[in-house]
């Protein structure tokens, strides 16, 4: 046939195919199965079935980093990978940027978002919260060589370094000095990459996050602790009672057993 | 069946109109609108954006704009000219600049700008926009060196010439007759630069944005997760257009002004 049908016979195909796709695309993300799961506790909707996938703002020691393994670990992901196993599950640990990162769930990118996630009244309107699994504290980190002029936040005149989304960002500004300037990174590495540099003169972050830091690196040191009443959770897309109980039986089930104590020592023991 | 070349064209024709026509037709139909729009285009949430989005975020990254292309036009001229030169060590110079910048992610000569180099040399760029701006004006320096190397080069030699027998020294005649002829040729490929080196100043927010310095991605990305809504990226978008077009319609003005000169 001429070349002239033959393409009209193409474009047609094409949109018909497109057509096709696109009609597909309508159905619910929802109603992507984990009902094959031999679950005690019901149904549970996963994203992935037999998996439970945690997005991560990874590195952030000691609560997820990669291990000398090459597995994700720390005290977040051992907590969810206890529980996992409780349930017969594998574990899946995607990395994305804090900033954000709730809205992976409505994405439905993962299940659980486990990223040494503070429990605010402002993320219980996007996402539902497990029970507490830490008690949080903000802290001060400066250069060594500073540690003479800078004990408190109030000694601070130049630049406090955060973390864009975080409780700590929150704090910063609400509670930096008169003439400091509050600076937001994307993840703790350009933190103390601008710390080192000297781009910034404090970071005002999670205290075990500042703690490690400083105990891997004489060149940092943590000078003030704030006591906050703030608590750690896992959070869950809104609306997902199955996952919810899962990591809440999950949670209740390792202190049970003693599992979270062991898994707590391992990072925060004396 | 034999067509006529006429029949046959029309067809066609009629075949693409039909199909855009269903395509559009069934977007309008299966499409959510009110999910649509709820998601992507908040009234109240769109209205918030402004003016802050344009009084400080948008005015941030012009500022940032402006400085990384003068950086870029600057060091992109010498480079070029170095490139054109006939001492050896120059051309190798000039060559290993481009080479290496543009083979970069801009993501990466930025962090490096930013954190390697005060790290290894404890040398940080002074100004609010120092950094940024030298990081980006490096990156798009490799490239507006080849964008000006050509322009060079496309301008015919006997202008050079010319210049020479009319007593005007290598020197004088580049600066006086070849470059301003070569920018004039250039202007098109200037335009696809600058305009893209816009939309790079987007990748600033790895040197850590304060309330002062933050430009228009960063300020949309903040309002996404404050809101829990995307429509703030869609003004972002909106104002980066508002941004680009009139540039290119300026261009395309001063494109035809060039024309007539010639």
């Amino acid at each position: 046939m001429s070349s002239s049908l033959r393409r009209i016979l193409a474009l047609l195909m094409a949109s018909a195919l497109m057509f096709a796709a696109c009609g597909d695309s309508d159905s619910d993300a929802s109603t992507d199965d984990g009902s094959g799961d031999p679950e005690p506790s019901g149904e549970v909707e996963l994203v992935s079935a037999g998996t439970l996938s945690v997005c991560s703002d990874t590195p952030y020691e000691p609560f997820e980093f990669e291990g000398d393994d090459g597995e994700q670990t720390g005290y977040d992901i051992d907590l969810l990978r206890a529980i996992a196993d409780e349930n017969s599950l594998d574990l899946e640990v995607i990395d994305l940027p804090f900033d954000g990162i709730l809205g992976s769930l409505a994405a439905g990118d993962c299940d659980v978002v486990a990223s040494a996630l503070s429990i605010t009244d402002e993320r219980k309107q996007q996402v539902d919260f497990s029970g507490p699994y830490f008690d949080a504290d903000q802290s001060l980190l400066i250069r060594s060589d500073d540690e003479g002029t800078i004990t408190a936040l109030d000694d601070v005149t130049g630049t406090i370094g955060v973390q864009s989304g975080t409780t700590g960002a929150d704090y910063a500004e609400e509670n930096a000095p008169e003439g400091a300037e509050v600076k937001s990174f994307e993840d703790a590495d350009g933190l103390f990459g601008a710390l080192t540099s000297g781009d910034i003169d404090a970071i005002l972050q999670d205290f075990p996050v500042n703690a490690f830091r400083a105990t891997q690196d004489d060149s940092f040191v943590v000078t003030e602790k704030f006591p906050t009443p703030e608590q750690y959770g896992f959070a869950v897309k809104k609306d997902n009672p199955t996952v919810l109980a899962l990591v809440d039986d999950g949670l209740e089930t390792i202190r049970a057993n003693g599992t979270f104590d062991t898994i707590f020592q391992t990072y925060f023991g004396a | 069946m034999a067509l006529t070349k006429r029949q046959r064209a029309r067809l066609v024709r009629f075949g693409v109109y039909g199909l855009t026509i269903a395509f559009l037709a069934f977007i309008a139909v299966k499409a959510d609108w009110p999910a649509l729009r709820k998601a992507f285009f908040d009234p109240e949430v769109f209205a918030d954006q402004f003016p802050d989005i344009v009084i400080r975020a948008a005015r941030n990254t012009l500022i940032i704009t402006a400085l990384a292309f003068a950086i870029a036009l600057a060091l992109g001229l010498v480079l070029a000219l170095m490139r054109l030169s006939s001492i050896r060590p120059y051309r190798w110079f000039a060559g290993i600049w481009i080479e290496l910048f543009r083979g970069i992610p801009a993501l990466i000569t930025i962090i490096a700008v930013g954190f390697a180099v005060p790290i290894a040399l404890d040398f940080r760029v002074p100004g609010r926009y120092g950094a940024g701006s030298v990081a980006i004006g490096i990156v798009y320096s490799a490239y507006l060196a080849e964008t000006i190397r050509a322009g060079i080069e496309a301008v015919p030699r006997g202008q050079a010439e010319a210049a020479r027998s009319l007593g005007m020294s290598q020197g004088r005649a580049t600066v006086s007759i070849v470059i301003p002829q070569a920018f004039r040729i250039i202007i098109p490929p200037l335009t696809n630069e600058f305009i893209a080196l816009i939309k790079d100043t987007s990748l600033l927010f790895v040197l850590g944005t304060t309330a002062d310095t933050i430009e228009i991605t960063k300020f949309a990305r903040d309002n996404v997760n404050k809101t829990f809504n995307i429509t703030p990226l869609v003004a972002a978008a909106l104002v980066y257009l508002a941004i680009t077009i009139p540039m290119t319609r300026l261009v395309a003005v001063m494109e035809r002004r060039a024309a007539k000169a010639r």
